[in-house]
């Protein structure tokens, strides 16, 4: 079977900087998997998915995402692509009601599919009583789930998690984990970057470890943490292969 | 369609939402044109009551003084009080003290004698006319009405206060004169003659006409033609400040790169900006019109008239306002935060303002800053606006100056365009 999303060789330095912040990246995310992308600061991660959400151009390489090339059929692509970014991305005056209708008309989801929706997904998580409320007067929580939604409104066959649950308690951390894993069992593959291993490790069917622009450990966490000796976790495994000195 | 529907939905919400943005939209500039109109009407409308305060004090009391005092009592320039009805002995030095005191803007003293003296005078010199005789010793001192006028008073409006009562002493003058003639010449002839009545005769007469078309620069509008379309100009350039801080928010808070993540192009983007603040242009328009017309008459002000096409007016207006949507987008792509955009914004809109006639009609400013307000795109728009206004202008007429804005609004999209891509890559 064709992975959903291949990179191959990909190449990226930006304007003014000593070395490319991606040194021929490869790797591949089969349908259906949950994919975490770990590795530390400035390893190329966020420069991945920025690439990936067509924000930034890349240098030299090949992307596929569902057989189809992603310079080539960027507009295409985008309709199944859904991206949760690392930072808030809402409008803060409008209520999340409002901001979903707005980015889901911008997806071209029909009026009356989008409603319901809208619906659900505010039930789903929690915020069918804060619906009308405006996103500024939300908790970071609730913005977070609120930003979580944007990215599944339109059912996206590939899902882009930039560090969804950063700086959230406990419990809304719980119900994002736990409806993207519902989201998983309905085919949306998900591409995951974060820096939590504990996480990663629940939540992640493979994962691939970066650092200086390129793979340089690839499996399952049971697998990673297997073949790597003294390592009992994937936090372990984690920082053996990549160190314990502070990269920024 | 949809997406560009669903984004002009969005740029409404976020427009209405932001109470700030619309006040400086719409209440600055309504509050501009009112206080600046009221303000310029006096100096800018010759014929208007602008309530200048004269004091005359009168020591002929005889046909040239009354005279004089009844005219300038009838004067619709100047709010005349007479000496003899404030109750106190009044002296010349005593005039002089009130005016340099700022009680009256202009104090008038017509000496003891002033008729006889202009009548001795007259007729002397007529009678040696008539006899080839040259008797200067028959000639009496000179007649000087004195006239104060307040120092603190601007030396344009002295000018037009001494022009005003030059006339009104040349009127008198002129009358008396041709009184005096008719009883010499009644004299030397023997036949009985009226009075000579130049006012009734077909004499040189000036008219005005405002002929159209040609010669922009020497056109001189009133206070409610030149600010109903200057500050609706400036009003609608204003928009750069809500404009670019809307969309450095949306920069900033990350919605923006949001949208360009979804099946949305920038194109899209700019489509809706440019749909919606073309339409609060529209509107910021068609207020501002409705207060000259049906307001300002209210208030005692002139009503704003537009003497050519309302549509060509609007035609303008459409142009500037793609300019000001073009510039705002330009200052929202360099700038990198709110503030810099905002005090950016602000500035140079107020300098193009300044420089492109909005504060002082153009044709009042010196040489220079005549040259350099056709850089700015307010002038050209402001230019067209009199035009259309003043000079039954048509759509056609006003083309060039609308090119020149369509022109500035795309450069400006080119700026902003070029960025954007300068940060993708």
């Amino acid at each position: 079977m064709a992975p959903l999303l291949c990179i191959e060789n990909l190449t990226k330095r930006y304007k003014h900087a000593g070395h490319p912040v991606l040194n021929g990246l490869s790797f591949s995310v089969n349908s259906g998997e949950i994919y975490g992308f770990l590795g530390p600061n400035g390893a190329g991660k966020s420069t991945t998915v920025k690439i990936l959400s067509g924000l930034i151009s890349y240098d030299q390489g090949n992307i596929s995402i569902m057989g189809k090339n992603l310079t080539d059929h960027r507009k295409e692509l985008n309709k199944h692509i859904g991206i949760v970014p690392q930072d808030i991305a809402l409008f803060p005056t409008l209520t999340a009601t409002e901001n979903l209708k707005i980015f889901g008309g911008i997806y071209g989801i029909e009026n009356r599919i989008l409603n319901k929706r809208i619906a659900y997904l505010l039930n789903l998580f929690g915020l069918e009583d804060h619906k009308n409320k405006k996103v500024d007067y939300y908790s970071g929580g609730m913005k977070r789930r609120i930003n979580l939604i944007v990215g599944i409104l339109h059912e996206p066959n590939l899902l882009l998690l930039d560090e969804p649950t950063v700086g959230i308690d406990v419990q809304s951390k719980n119900v994002i984990i736990e409806n993207l894993q519902l989201l998983n069992s309905y085919g949306t593959t998900i591409l995951y970057t974060s820096h939590n291993m504990e996480e990663a490790q629940q939540f992640c069917t493979k994962v691939g470890i970066i650092d200086e622009g390129k793979i340089i450990a690839e499996g399952t966490p049971d697998e990673l943490i297997g073949k790597t000796a003294d390592c009992d976790n994937l936090e372990l495994v984690y920082l053996k292969l990549t160190g314990k000195k502070l990269r920024d | 369609m949809r997406v560009l529907l669903t984004l002009l939905y969005k740029d409404f919400l976020l427009l209405i939402r932001d109470k700030a943005g619309l006040i400086l939209l719409f209440v600055m500039p309504m509050a501009l044109v009112l206080i600046m109109t009221s303000m310029q009407d006096g100096v800018m409308s010759a014929d208007k009551n602008t309530d200048i305060s004269l004091l005359v004090l009168n020591e002929d009391c005889d046909s040239i003084g009354n005279t004089m005092e009844k005219e300038l009592k009838e004067s619709d320039v100047f709010s005349t009080h007479l000496a003899k009805n404030i109750g106190k002995e009044m002296t010349e030095q005593k005039i002089k003290d009130l005016v340099a005191k700022g009680k009256y803007l202009v104090g008038i003293y017509i000496p003891q004698n002033t008729t006889k003296k202009f009548t001795d005078n007259f007729t002397n010199e007529l009678r040696d006319s008539f006899t080839g005789k040259n008797n200067d010793s028959s000639v009496s001192d000179s007649i000087f009405i004195k006239v104060f006028i307040d120092p603190t008073v601007k030396p344009s409006v002295q000018a037009t206060l001494k022009s005003n009562i030059n006339e009104f002493c040349m009127k008198i003058q002129n009358k008396y004169s041709l009184a005096i003639i008719s009883r010499t010449l009644e004299k030397f002839s023997g036949n009985r003659i009226q009075n000579l009545n130049l006012t009734d005769c077909q004499g040189l007469t000036i008219e005005e006409y405002n002929v159209g078309k040609n010669n922009t620069k020497n056109l001189c509008p009133n206070a409610v033609q030149h600010n109903v379309p200057a500050w609706t100009l400036f009003a609608i350039f204003f928009i750069v400040i809500s404009l670019s801080g809307n969309i450095i928010k949306e920069r900033e808070d990350g919605s923006f790169n949001r949208i360009m993540t979804m099946p949305c192009t920038f194109a899209h983007y700019l489509l809706s900006k440019v749909l919606l603040y073309l339409f609060v242009c529209i509107l910021q328009f068609l207020v501002i019109l409705g207060m000259g017309m049906w307001f300002f008459p209210l208030i005692n002000l002139d009503p704003f008239v537009i003497q050519g096409s309302f549509y060509g007016l609007l035609f303008v207006i459409i142009f500037a306002a793609f300019a000001a949507i073009g510039f705002g987008t330009a200052i929202s792509a360099i700038a990198t935060s709110q503030q810099q955009a905002s005090v950016f914004g602000a500035v140079s809109v107020v300098i193009l303002a300044a420089i492109g006639g909005i504060w002082v009609p153009t044709f009042a400013m010196p040489n220079f800053l005549k040259i350099l307000s056709n850089i700015s795109p307010l002038n050209w728009a402001l230019d067209a606006s009199y035009s259309v206004i003043l000079r039954k202008s048509s759509v056609i007429d006003v083309l060039p100056e609308c090119f020149y804005l369509l022109s500035f609004g795309i450069i400006c999209f080119s700026i902003a365009i070029f960025y954007k891509n300068l940060k993708y890559r």
